[in-house]
């Protein structure tokens, strides 16, 4: 199989307060603890370097949590301790999770100019009641100036973080978020449908489709919506919940969707090497722990079979719109996938939520609709 | 060995955690048959052969060799005994087999409402009975109030009972004192013609079965050709003697002595609880009295979740078998669920109970079917059908007339509650209810009640309406006209075998609605709509859909999802197979669990 870039994913877990629909490894920043993070972090990126085999980094990401509120000059140091121990390639995307409240102009022009070149502003709604609602700290002027200061700084490449389906959230009130989103003029923009995940606080509080949350003909509503009014404004989708403009499509993210290879660094970070899949201890305190005794911080590590990286590769190109490519996994698997999974193709395809065509099996936006029941039907 | 005036046989009855257990570990350590470091608490519960969920099965006997004030070595033989309703048959031979009981009081919760039903099940027997105040280490001991509440809501002597902690040791011996000097001593001739009630049985992989008996009149000794007087069958005895946690070999037992003997008995089966032992040489012209034949009355279709278990399930359920002679069982078959079993059960706690054992002892996963009573079925050309299983309920055009059987429940409680037993009772159908006012403040009320409503949830909402005050007991009483249907539920049209059942006809849209929204609840989401319908014949009278999906994609998939997102997928399709489809619908074991339980106003 043709090697893709390589990725790097770095999960830095704190965030000014813990949201209350949050279900990631995330928790509420604590100086100490971060401090010692950042010296866990420099080993272990030493440590990670012969994994990569000297292959340069492609794409690198700063997710979390909320890594922007880590000071500037430590997150620069920690990029450039990257670069100078793997080498990026040429056209390689940095990208930078940040909420709007943690921003300032200063900061932004220190993250650029350390060599961040994709920023993702995580702005969920541009409704003040809303974003109280749910608990977030910022207010819709927040997103508005840490947009205007990004570009001004020369972040081109700018993504916003939408939620639909938020408590009370009324259709119209979801297409005036997009409208607010539009107007900002991003270049990339993801939409999520707001999961209820167990044990947050908003787990116990709702059910699906239940008041206050939209019920399922206002959800269609909304997303029909969004569907139409994204694509007018010339973002298009190209994963379930990710829209951009040709050739702003996140590369890291779709590196992970094909299949392709990335490293891993932080708490609870997972990683991916020729199917070979990890993650590393995801309490900091742990982490650190594993660190400073020299101990690889392991919370898993599992080497997939053949038939384990295809059901992947399916589940997750399912997921895409440009499909799933046909060739790699023939050779994945050393066999016509249009063998091994007959019945499951042909059930897509009658279902109306597939097409096959240019080698690839490509969802239909119906498809796409169904993408988990589709992959079951290849498991 | 002690002579009848040297033996005291009894029981320790007791509101549930008055300190039953925890009183006959003391009685057992004082008399010094196990060293402390063999002790352990609980000690009889832990001797149970069959213990689910702190309720007792089984009854048990020990003997306890005691030194008395006077001077005397007495023979103390504790039975000790189950505690509920489906298992009343076996506590009254239990407590046929002695002459008093001690009757644990709480000092600090006072007389409850097991005390009294307790109370009444000792006096019904004509036991002698001892009153005991149990737990006086607490700060909230009250024993004077005990004292009152025995004299006036009990009308024993409270001002005379033993007061003890049994948890601290506290008093406990003047309770064996009091065992002596005020419980009466067995009667009963060794000379006679021997008569020896069997209260239990167990199974023994190596000796066969062991058979627990209180010996009546005459004596048994090894070597000795018995009989069994209602099950028919001689056996050669081969051993008999005492327990003390330990069995220990005894030559005879004699006219008011309880103890084992092993007679080459294979299994539990081949005894029958309350049977009579005589000697088949020179028989005795009468049974004991209050023998009744264990029968199953509640009936249910066990079915393991993957198909490939059946074997495991018919392994399981003979060897439950050997040492549980109420279980009864043949094979079964569902469209919907497979191979299966058809069971018969002494009652709903039974089935419980064995459907637990069945899940954890031997790890099956299992689907049980609505429970059911036993139906007379009449029909127009002459036939008469005994029918407990709906998949053999006739054309209703053919049927005459259907019959139910009744029971005549006892329900004993303090007075406040009677204005909300009432219409439970009048709800289940009850009929000649009659009220009886044995104390001050409490009353009894004796009802006819069809057994089907018993087993549906009545005794559940009971104790919720009695706030566990009520204690219930009940006898069969026979057959009644009933006016039955079958209720079948349809998923998509299709029939779920399993899940039709037999109903009495006002109960039917009531039941249809319990099972159509249990399902909506209970079945996963298709790419499809699902109709649920229940149905009487063709007449549809109660339904429920199951909306299709409009969407089914998780929202967010990036690196940090793919393995759980892939495990997710793997396990669905191992799930997927343990799924029973109906059509093309699969329908989770916990739909057809959620259907059985019985919270219809829930
Ligand atoms: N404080 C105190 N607790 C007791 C005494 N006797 C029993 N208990 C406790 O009460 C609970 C119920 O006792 P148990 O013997 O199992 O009650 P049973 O249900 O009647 O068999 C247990 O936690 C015992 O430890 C006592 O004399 N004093
Ligand atoms: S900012 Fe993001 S990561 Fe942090 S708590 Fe909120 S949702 Fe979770
Ligand atoms: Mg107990």
């Amino acid at each position: 199989m043709a090697r893709s870039g390589l990725g790097l994913y770095l999960h830095l877990p704190y965030c000014p307060a813990r949201c209350p629909y949050c279900d990631f490894n995330a928790k509420r920043y604590d100086h100490g603890e971060a401090r010692r993070l950042l010296a866990g972090l420099a080993v272990h990126l030493e440590r990670i370097v012969p994994l990569a085999q000297g292959r340069p980094l492609d794409t690198v990401y700063f997710g979390g949590g909320t890594p922007a509120m880590l000071p500037a000059t430590e997150l620069a140091a920690l990029l450039a301790r990257m670069r100078g121990l793997m080498g990026f390639t040429p056209r390689a995307e940095i990208s930078l999770e940040a909420n709007p409240g943690a921003l300032s102009r200063g900061k932004l022009a220190a993250l650029r100019s350390a060599g961040f070149n994709r920023l993702s502003l995580g702005a969920q709604s541009f409704d003040p009641g809303l974003l109280k609602a749910i608990g977030r700290g910022h207010t819709p002027d927040d997103t508005r100036r840490a947009a205007a200061q990004a570009r001004q700084v020369g972040f081109g490449d700018l993504n916003l973080d939408l939620i639909h389906g938020l408590p009370g959230q009324s259709p119209a009130q979801a297409a005036a978020d997009i409208a607010a989103a539009l107007e900002l003029e991003p270049k990339h923009l993801s939409l999520y449908e707001l999961t209820l995940a167990p044990g947050t606080p908003f787990g116990r509080q709702y059910r699906p489709g239940q008041p206050p949350l939209p019920g399922d003909d206002e959800m269609a509503a909304m997303e029909q919506h969004a569907l139409a009014a994204l694509e007018a404004a010339g973002l298009e989708r190209y994963e379930v919940s990710n829209f951009a403009r040709p050739g702003m499509e996140c590369r890291h993210n779709q590196n992970t969707w094909a299949g392709g290879d990335y490293l891993s660094l932080g708490p609870g970070a997972h990683g991916h090497l020729s199917g070979v899949r990890w993650a590393w201890l995801s309490d900091p305190a742990e982490y650190c722990d594993a660190m400073e005794r020299g101990e690889e911080p392991h919370a898993f590590r599992e080497e997939l079979s053949r038939e384990q990286r295809a059901l992947e590769l399916i589940m997750l190109g399912l997921r895409t719109t440009h499909g799933v490519e046909l060739a790699p996994l023939a050779a994945l698997l050393g066999t016509d996938p249009r063998r091994m999974y007959g019945p499951a193709m042909a059930q897509l395809q009658a279902r109306g939520w597939a097409l096959v065509r240019q080698g690839r099996l490509i969802p239909t936006p119906a498809g796409l609709a169904m993408a988990d029941a589709a992959a079951a039907l290849f498991a | 060995m002690a002579d009848k005036a040297h033996t005291r046989n009894f029981s320790i009855i007791a509101h549930i955690d008055h300190g039953k257990s925890t009183l006959a570990d003391r009685l057992i350590q004082l008399c010094g048959i196990i060293s402390d470091r063999d002790f352990k608490d609980q000690i009889l519960d832990s001797l149970y052969l069959e213990r689910e969920r702190g309720i007792t099965i089984k009854s048990q006997a020990v003997t306890l060799p005691y030194v008395a004030a006077d001077g005397e070595e007495y023979e103390l033989n504790l039975i000790d005994t189950p505690g509920h309703v489906d298992f009343s048959y076996e506590v009254s031979r239990a407590l046929a087999s002695c002459e008093g009981v001690i009757l644990v009081v709480d000092a600090s919760q006072g007389v409850e409402a097991q005390t009294l039903a307790n109370l009444y099940l000792a006096l019904e027997h004509d036991l002698e009975v001892v009153p005991v105040i149990n737990k006086i280490d607490l700060i909230s001991a009250d024993v004077d109030e005990a004292r009152r509440q025995i004299s006036d809501e009990l009308g024993l002597d409270g001002d005379e009972a033993v007061a003890v902690s049994a948890k601290e040791g506290t008093n406990v011996p003047e309770v064996l004192e009091a065992i002596v000097t005020q419980l009466p001593p067995p009667t009963g001739d060794p000379a006679a013609l021997l008569q020896a009630l069997i209260f239990d049985a167990a199974y023994d992989p190596y000796r066969g079965t062991i058979i627990f008996v209180r010996v009546m009149q005459g004596t048994l000794k090894a070597g000795q050709v018995i009989r069994f007087m209602h099950g028919g069958t001689e056996h050669k005895v081969e051993e008999v003697g005492i327990l003390q946690v330990k069995r220990i070999v005894k030559k005879e037992l004699r006219a008011g002595q309880v103890g084992y003997f092993f007679a080459g008995v294979k299994t539990v089966a081949d005894t029958n609880i309350g049977d009579t032992i005589t000697l088949a040489e020179e028989p005795a012209t009468e049974p004991l009295p209050g023998f009744r034949e264990a029968k199953p009355v509640v009936f249910s279709s066990i079915y393991p979740v993957a198909t490939d278990d059946y074997p495991d399930l018919a392994d399981a359920l003979d060897k439950l078998k050997l040492n549980d002679a109420s279980l009864i069982y043949q094979k079964d078959s569902s469209q919907a669920l497979g191979f299966g079993f058809r069971c018969g059960f002494l009652g709903l706690l039974h089935l419980e109970v064995v459907q637990e054992r069945l899940e954890r002892e031997f790890g099956l996963s299992l689907i049980l079917t609505t429970p059911s009573v036993r139906y007379q079925i009449y029909m127009q050309d002459g036939d008469e059908l005994d029918i407990e299983n709906p998949a053999y309920y006739p054309d209703p055009a053919s049927i005459d007339y259907c019959e139910e059987p009744y029971v005549r429940a006892s329900i004993m409680m303090p007075e406040r509650y009677i204005g909300a037993v009432m219409p439970l009772c009048l709800d289940r159908r009850g009929e000649n209810t009659n009220l009886h006012y044995p104390n001050p403040g409490r009353v009894e009320l004796s009802v006819d009640l069809p057994l089907a409503e018993v087993i549906y949830d009545f005794y559940d909402k009971l104790k919720t309406v009695t706030q566990g005050y009520g204690s219930f007991d009940y006898e069969m009483t026979g057959y009644r006209r009933s006016d039955l249907v079958k209720l079948d539920i349809l998923v998509n049209g299709e029939k779920v075998d399993a899940l039709s059942m037999l109903v009495h006809s006002e109960k039917a849209r009531l039941r249809a609605l319990h099972a159509v929204n249990k399902l909506k609840e209970s079945i996963p989401r298709q790419q499809f709509k699902i109709a649920i319908q229940g149905a009487i014949g063709s007449k549809i009278i109660a339904r429920s859909t199951v909306n299709a999906y409009r969407k089914d994609v998780t929202s967010k998939c990036y690196g940090g999802d793919v393995s759980r997102k892939r495990k997710l997928l793997e396990k669905q399709k191992a799930g997927k197979k343990r799924m029973k489809l109906v059509g093309n619908v699969p329908i989770p074991q916990k739909a057809f669990l959620a259907v059985l339980q019985t919270d219809t106003d829930g």
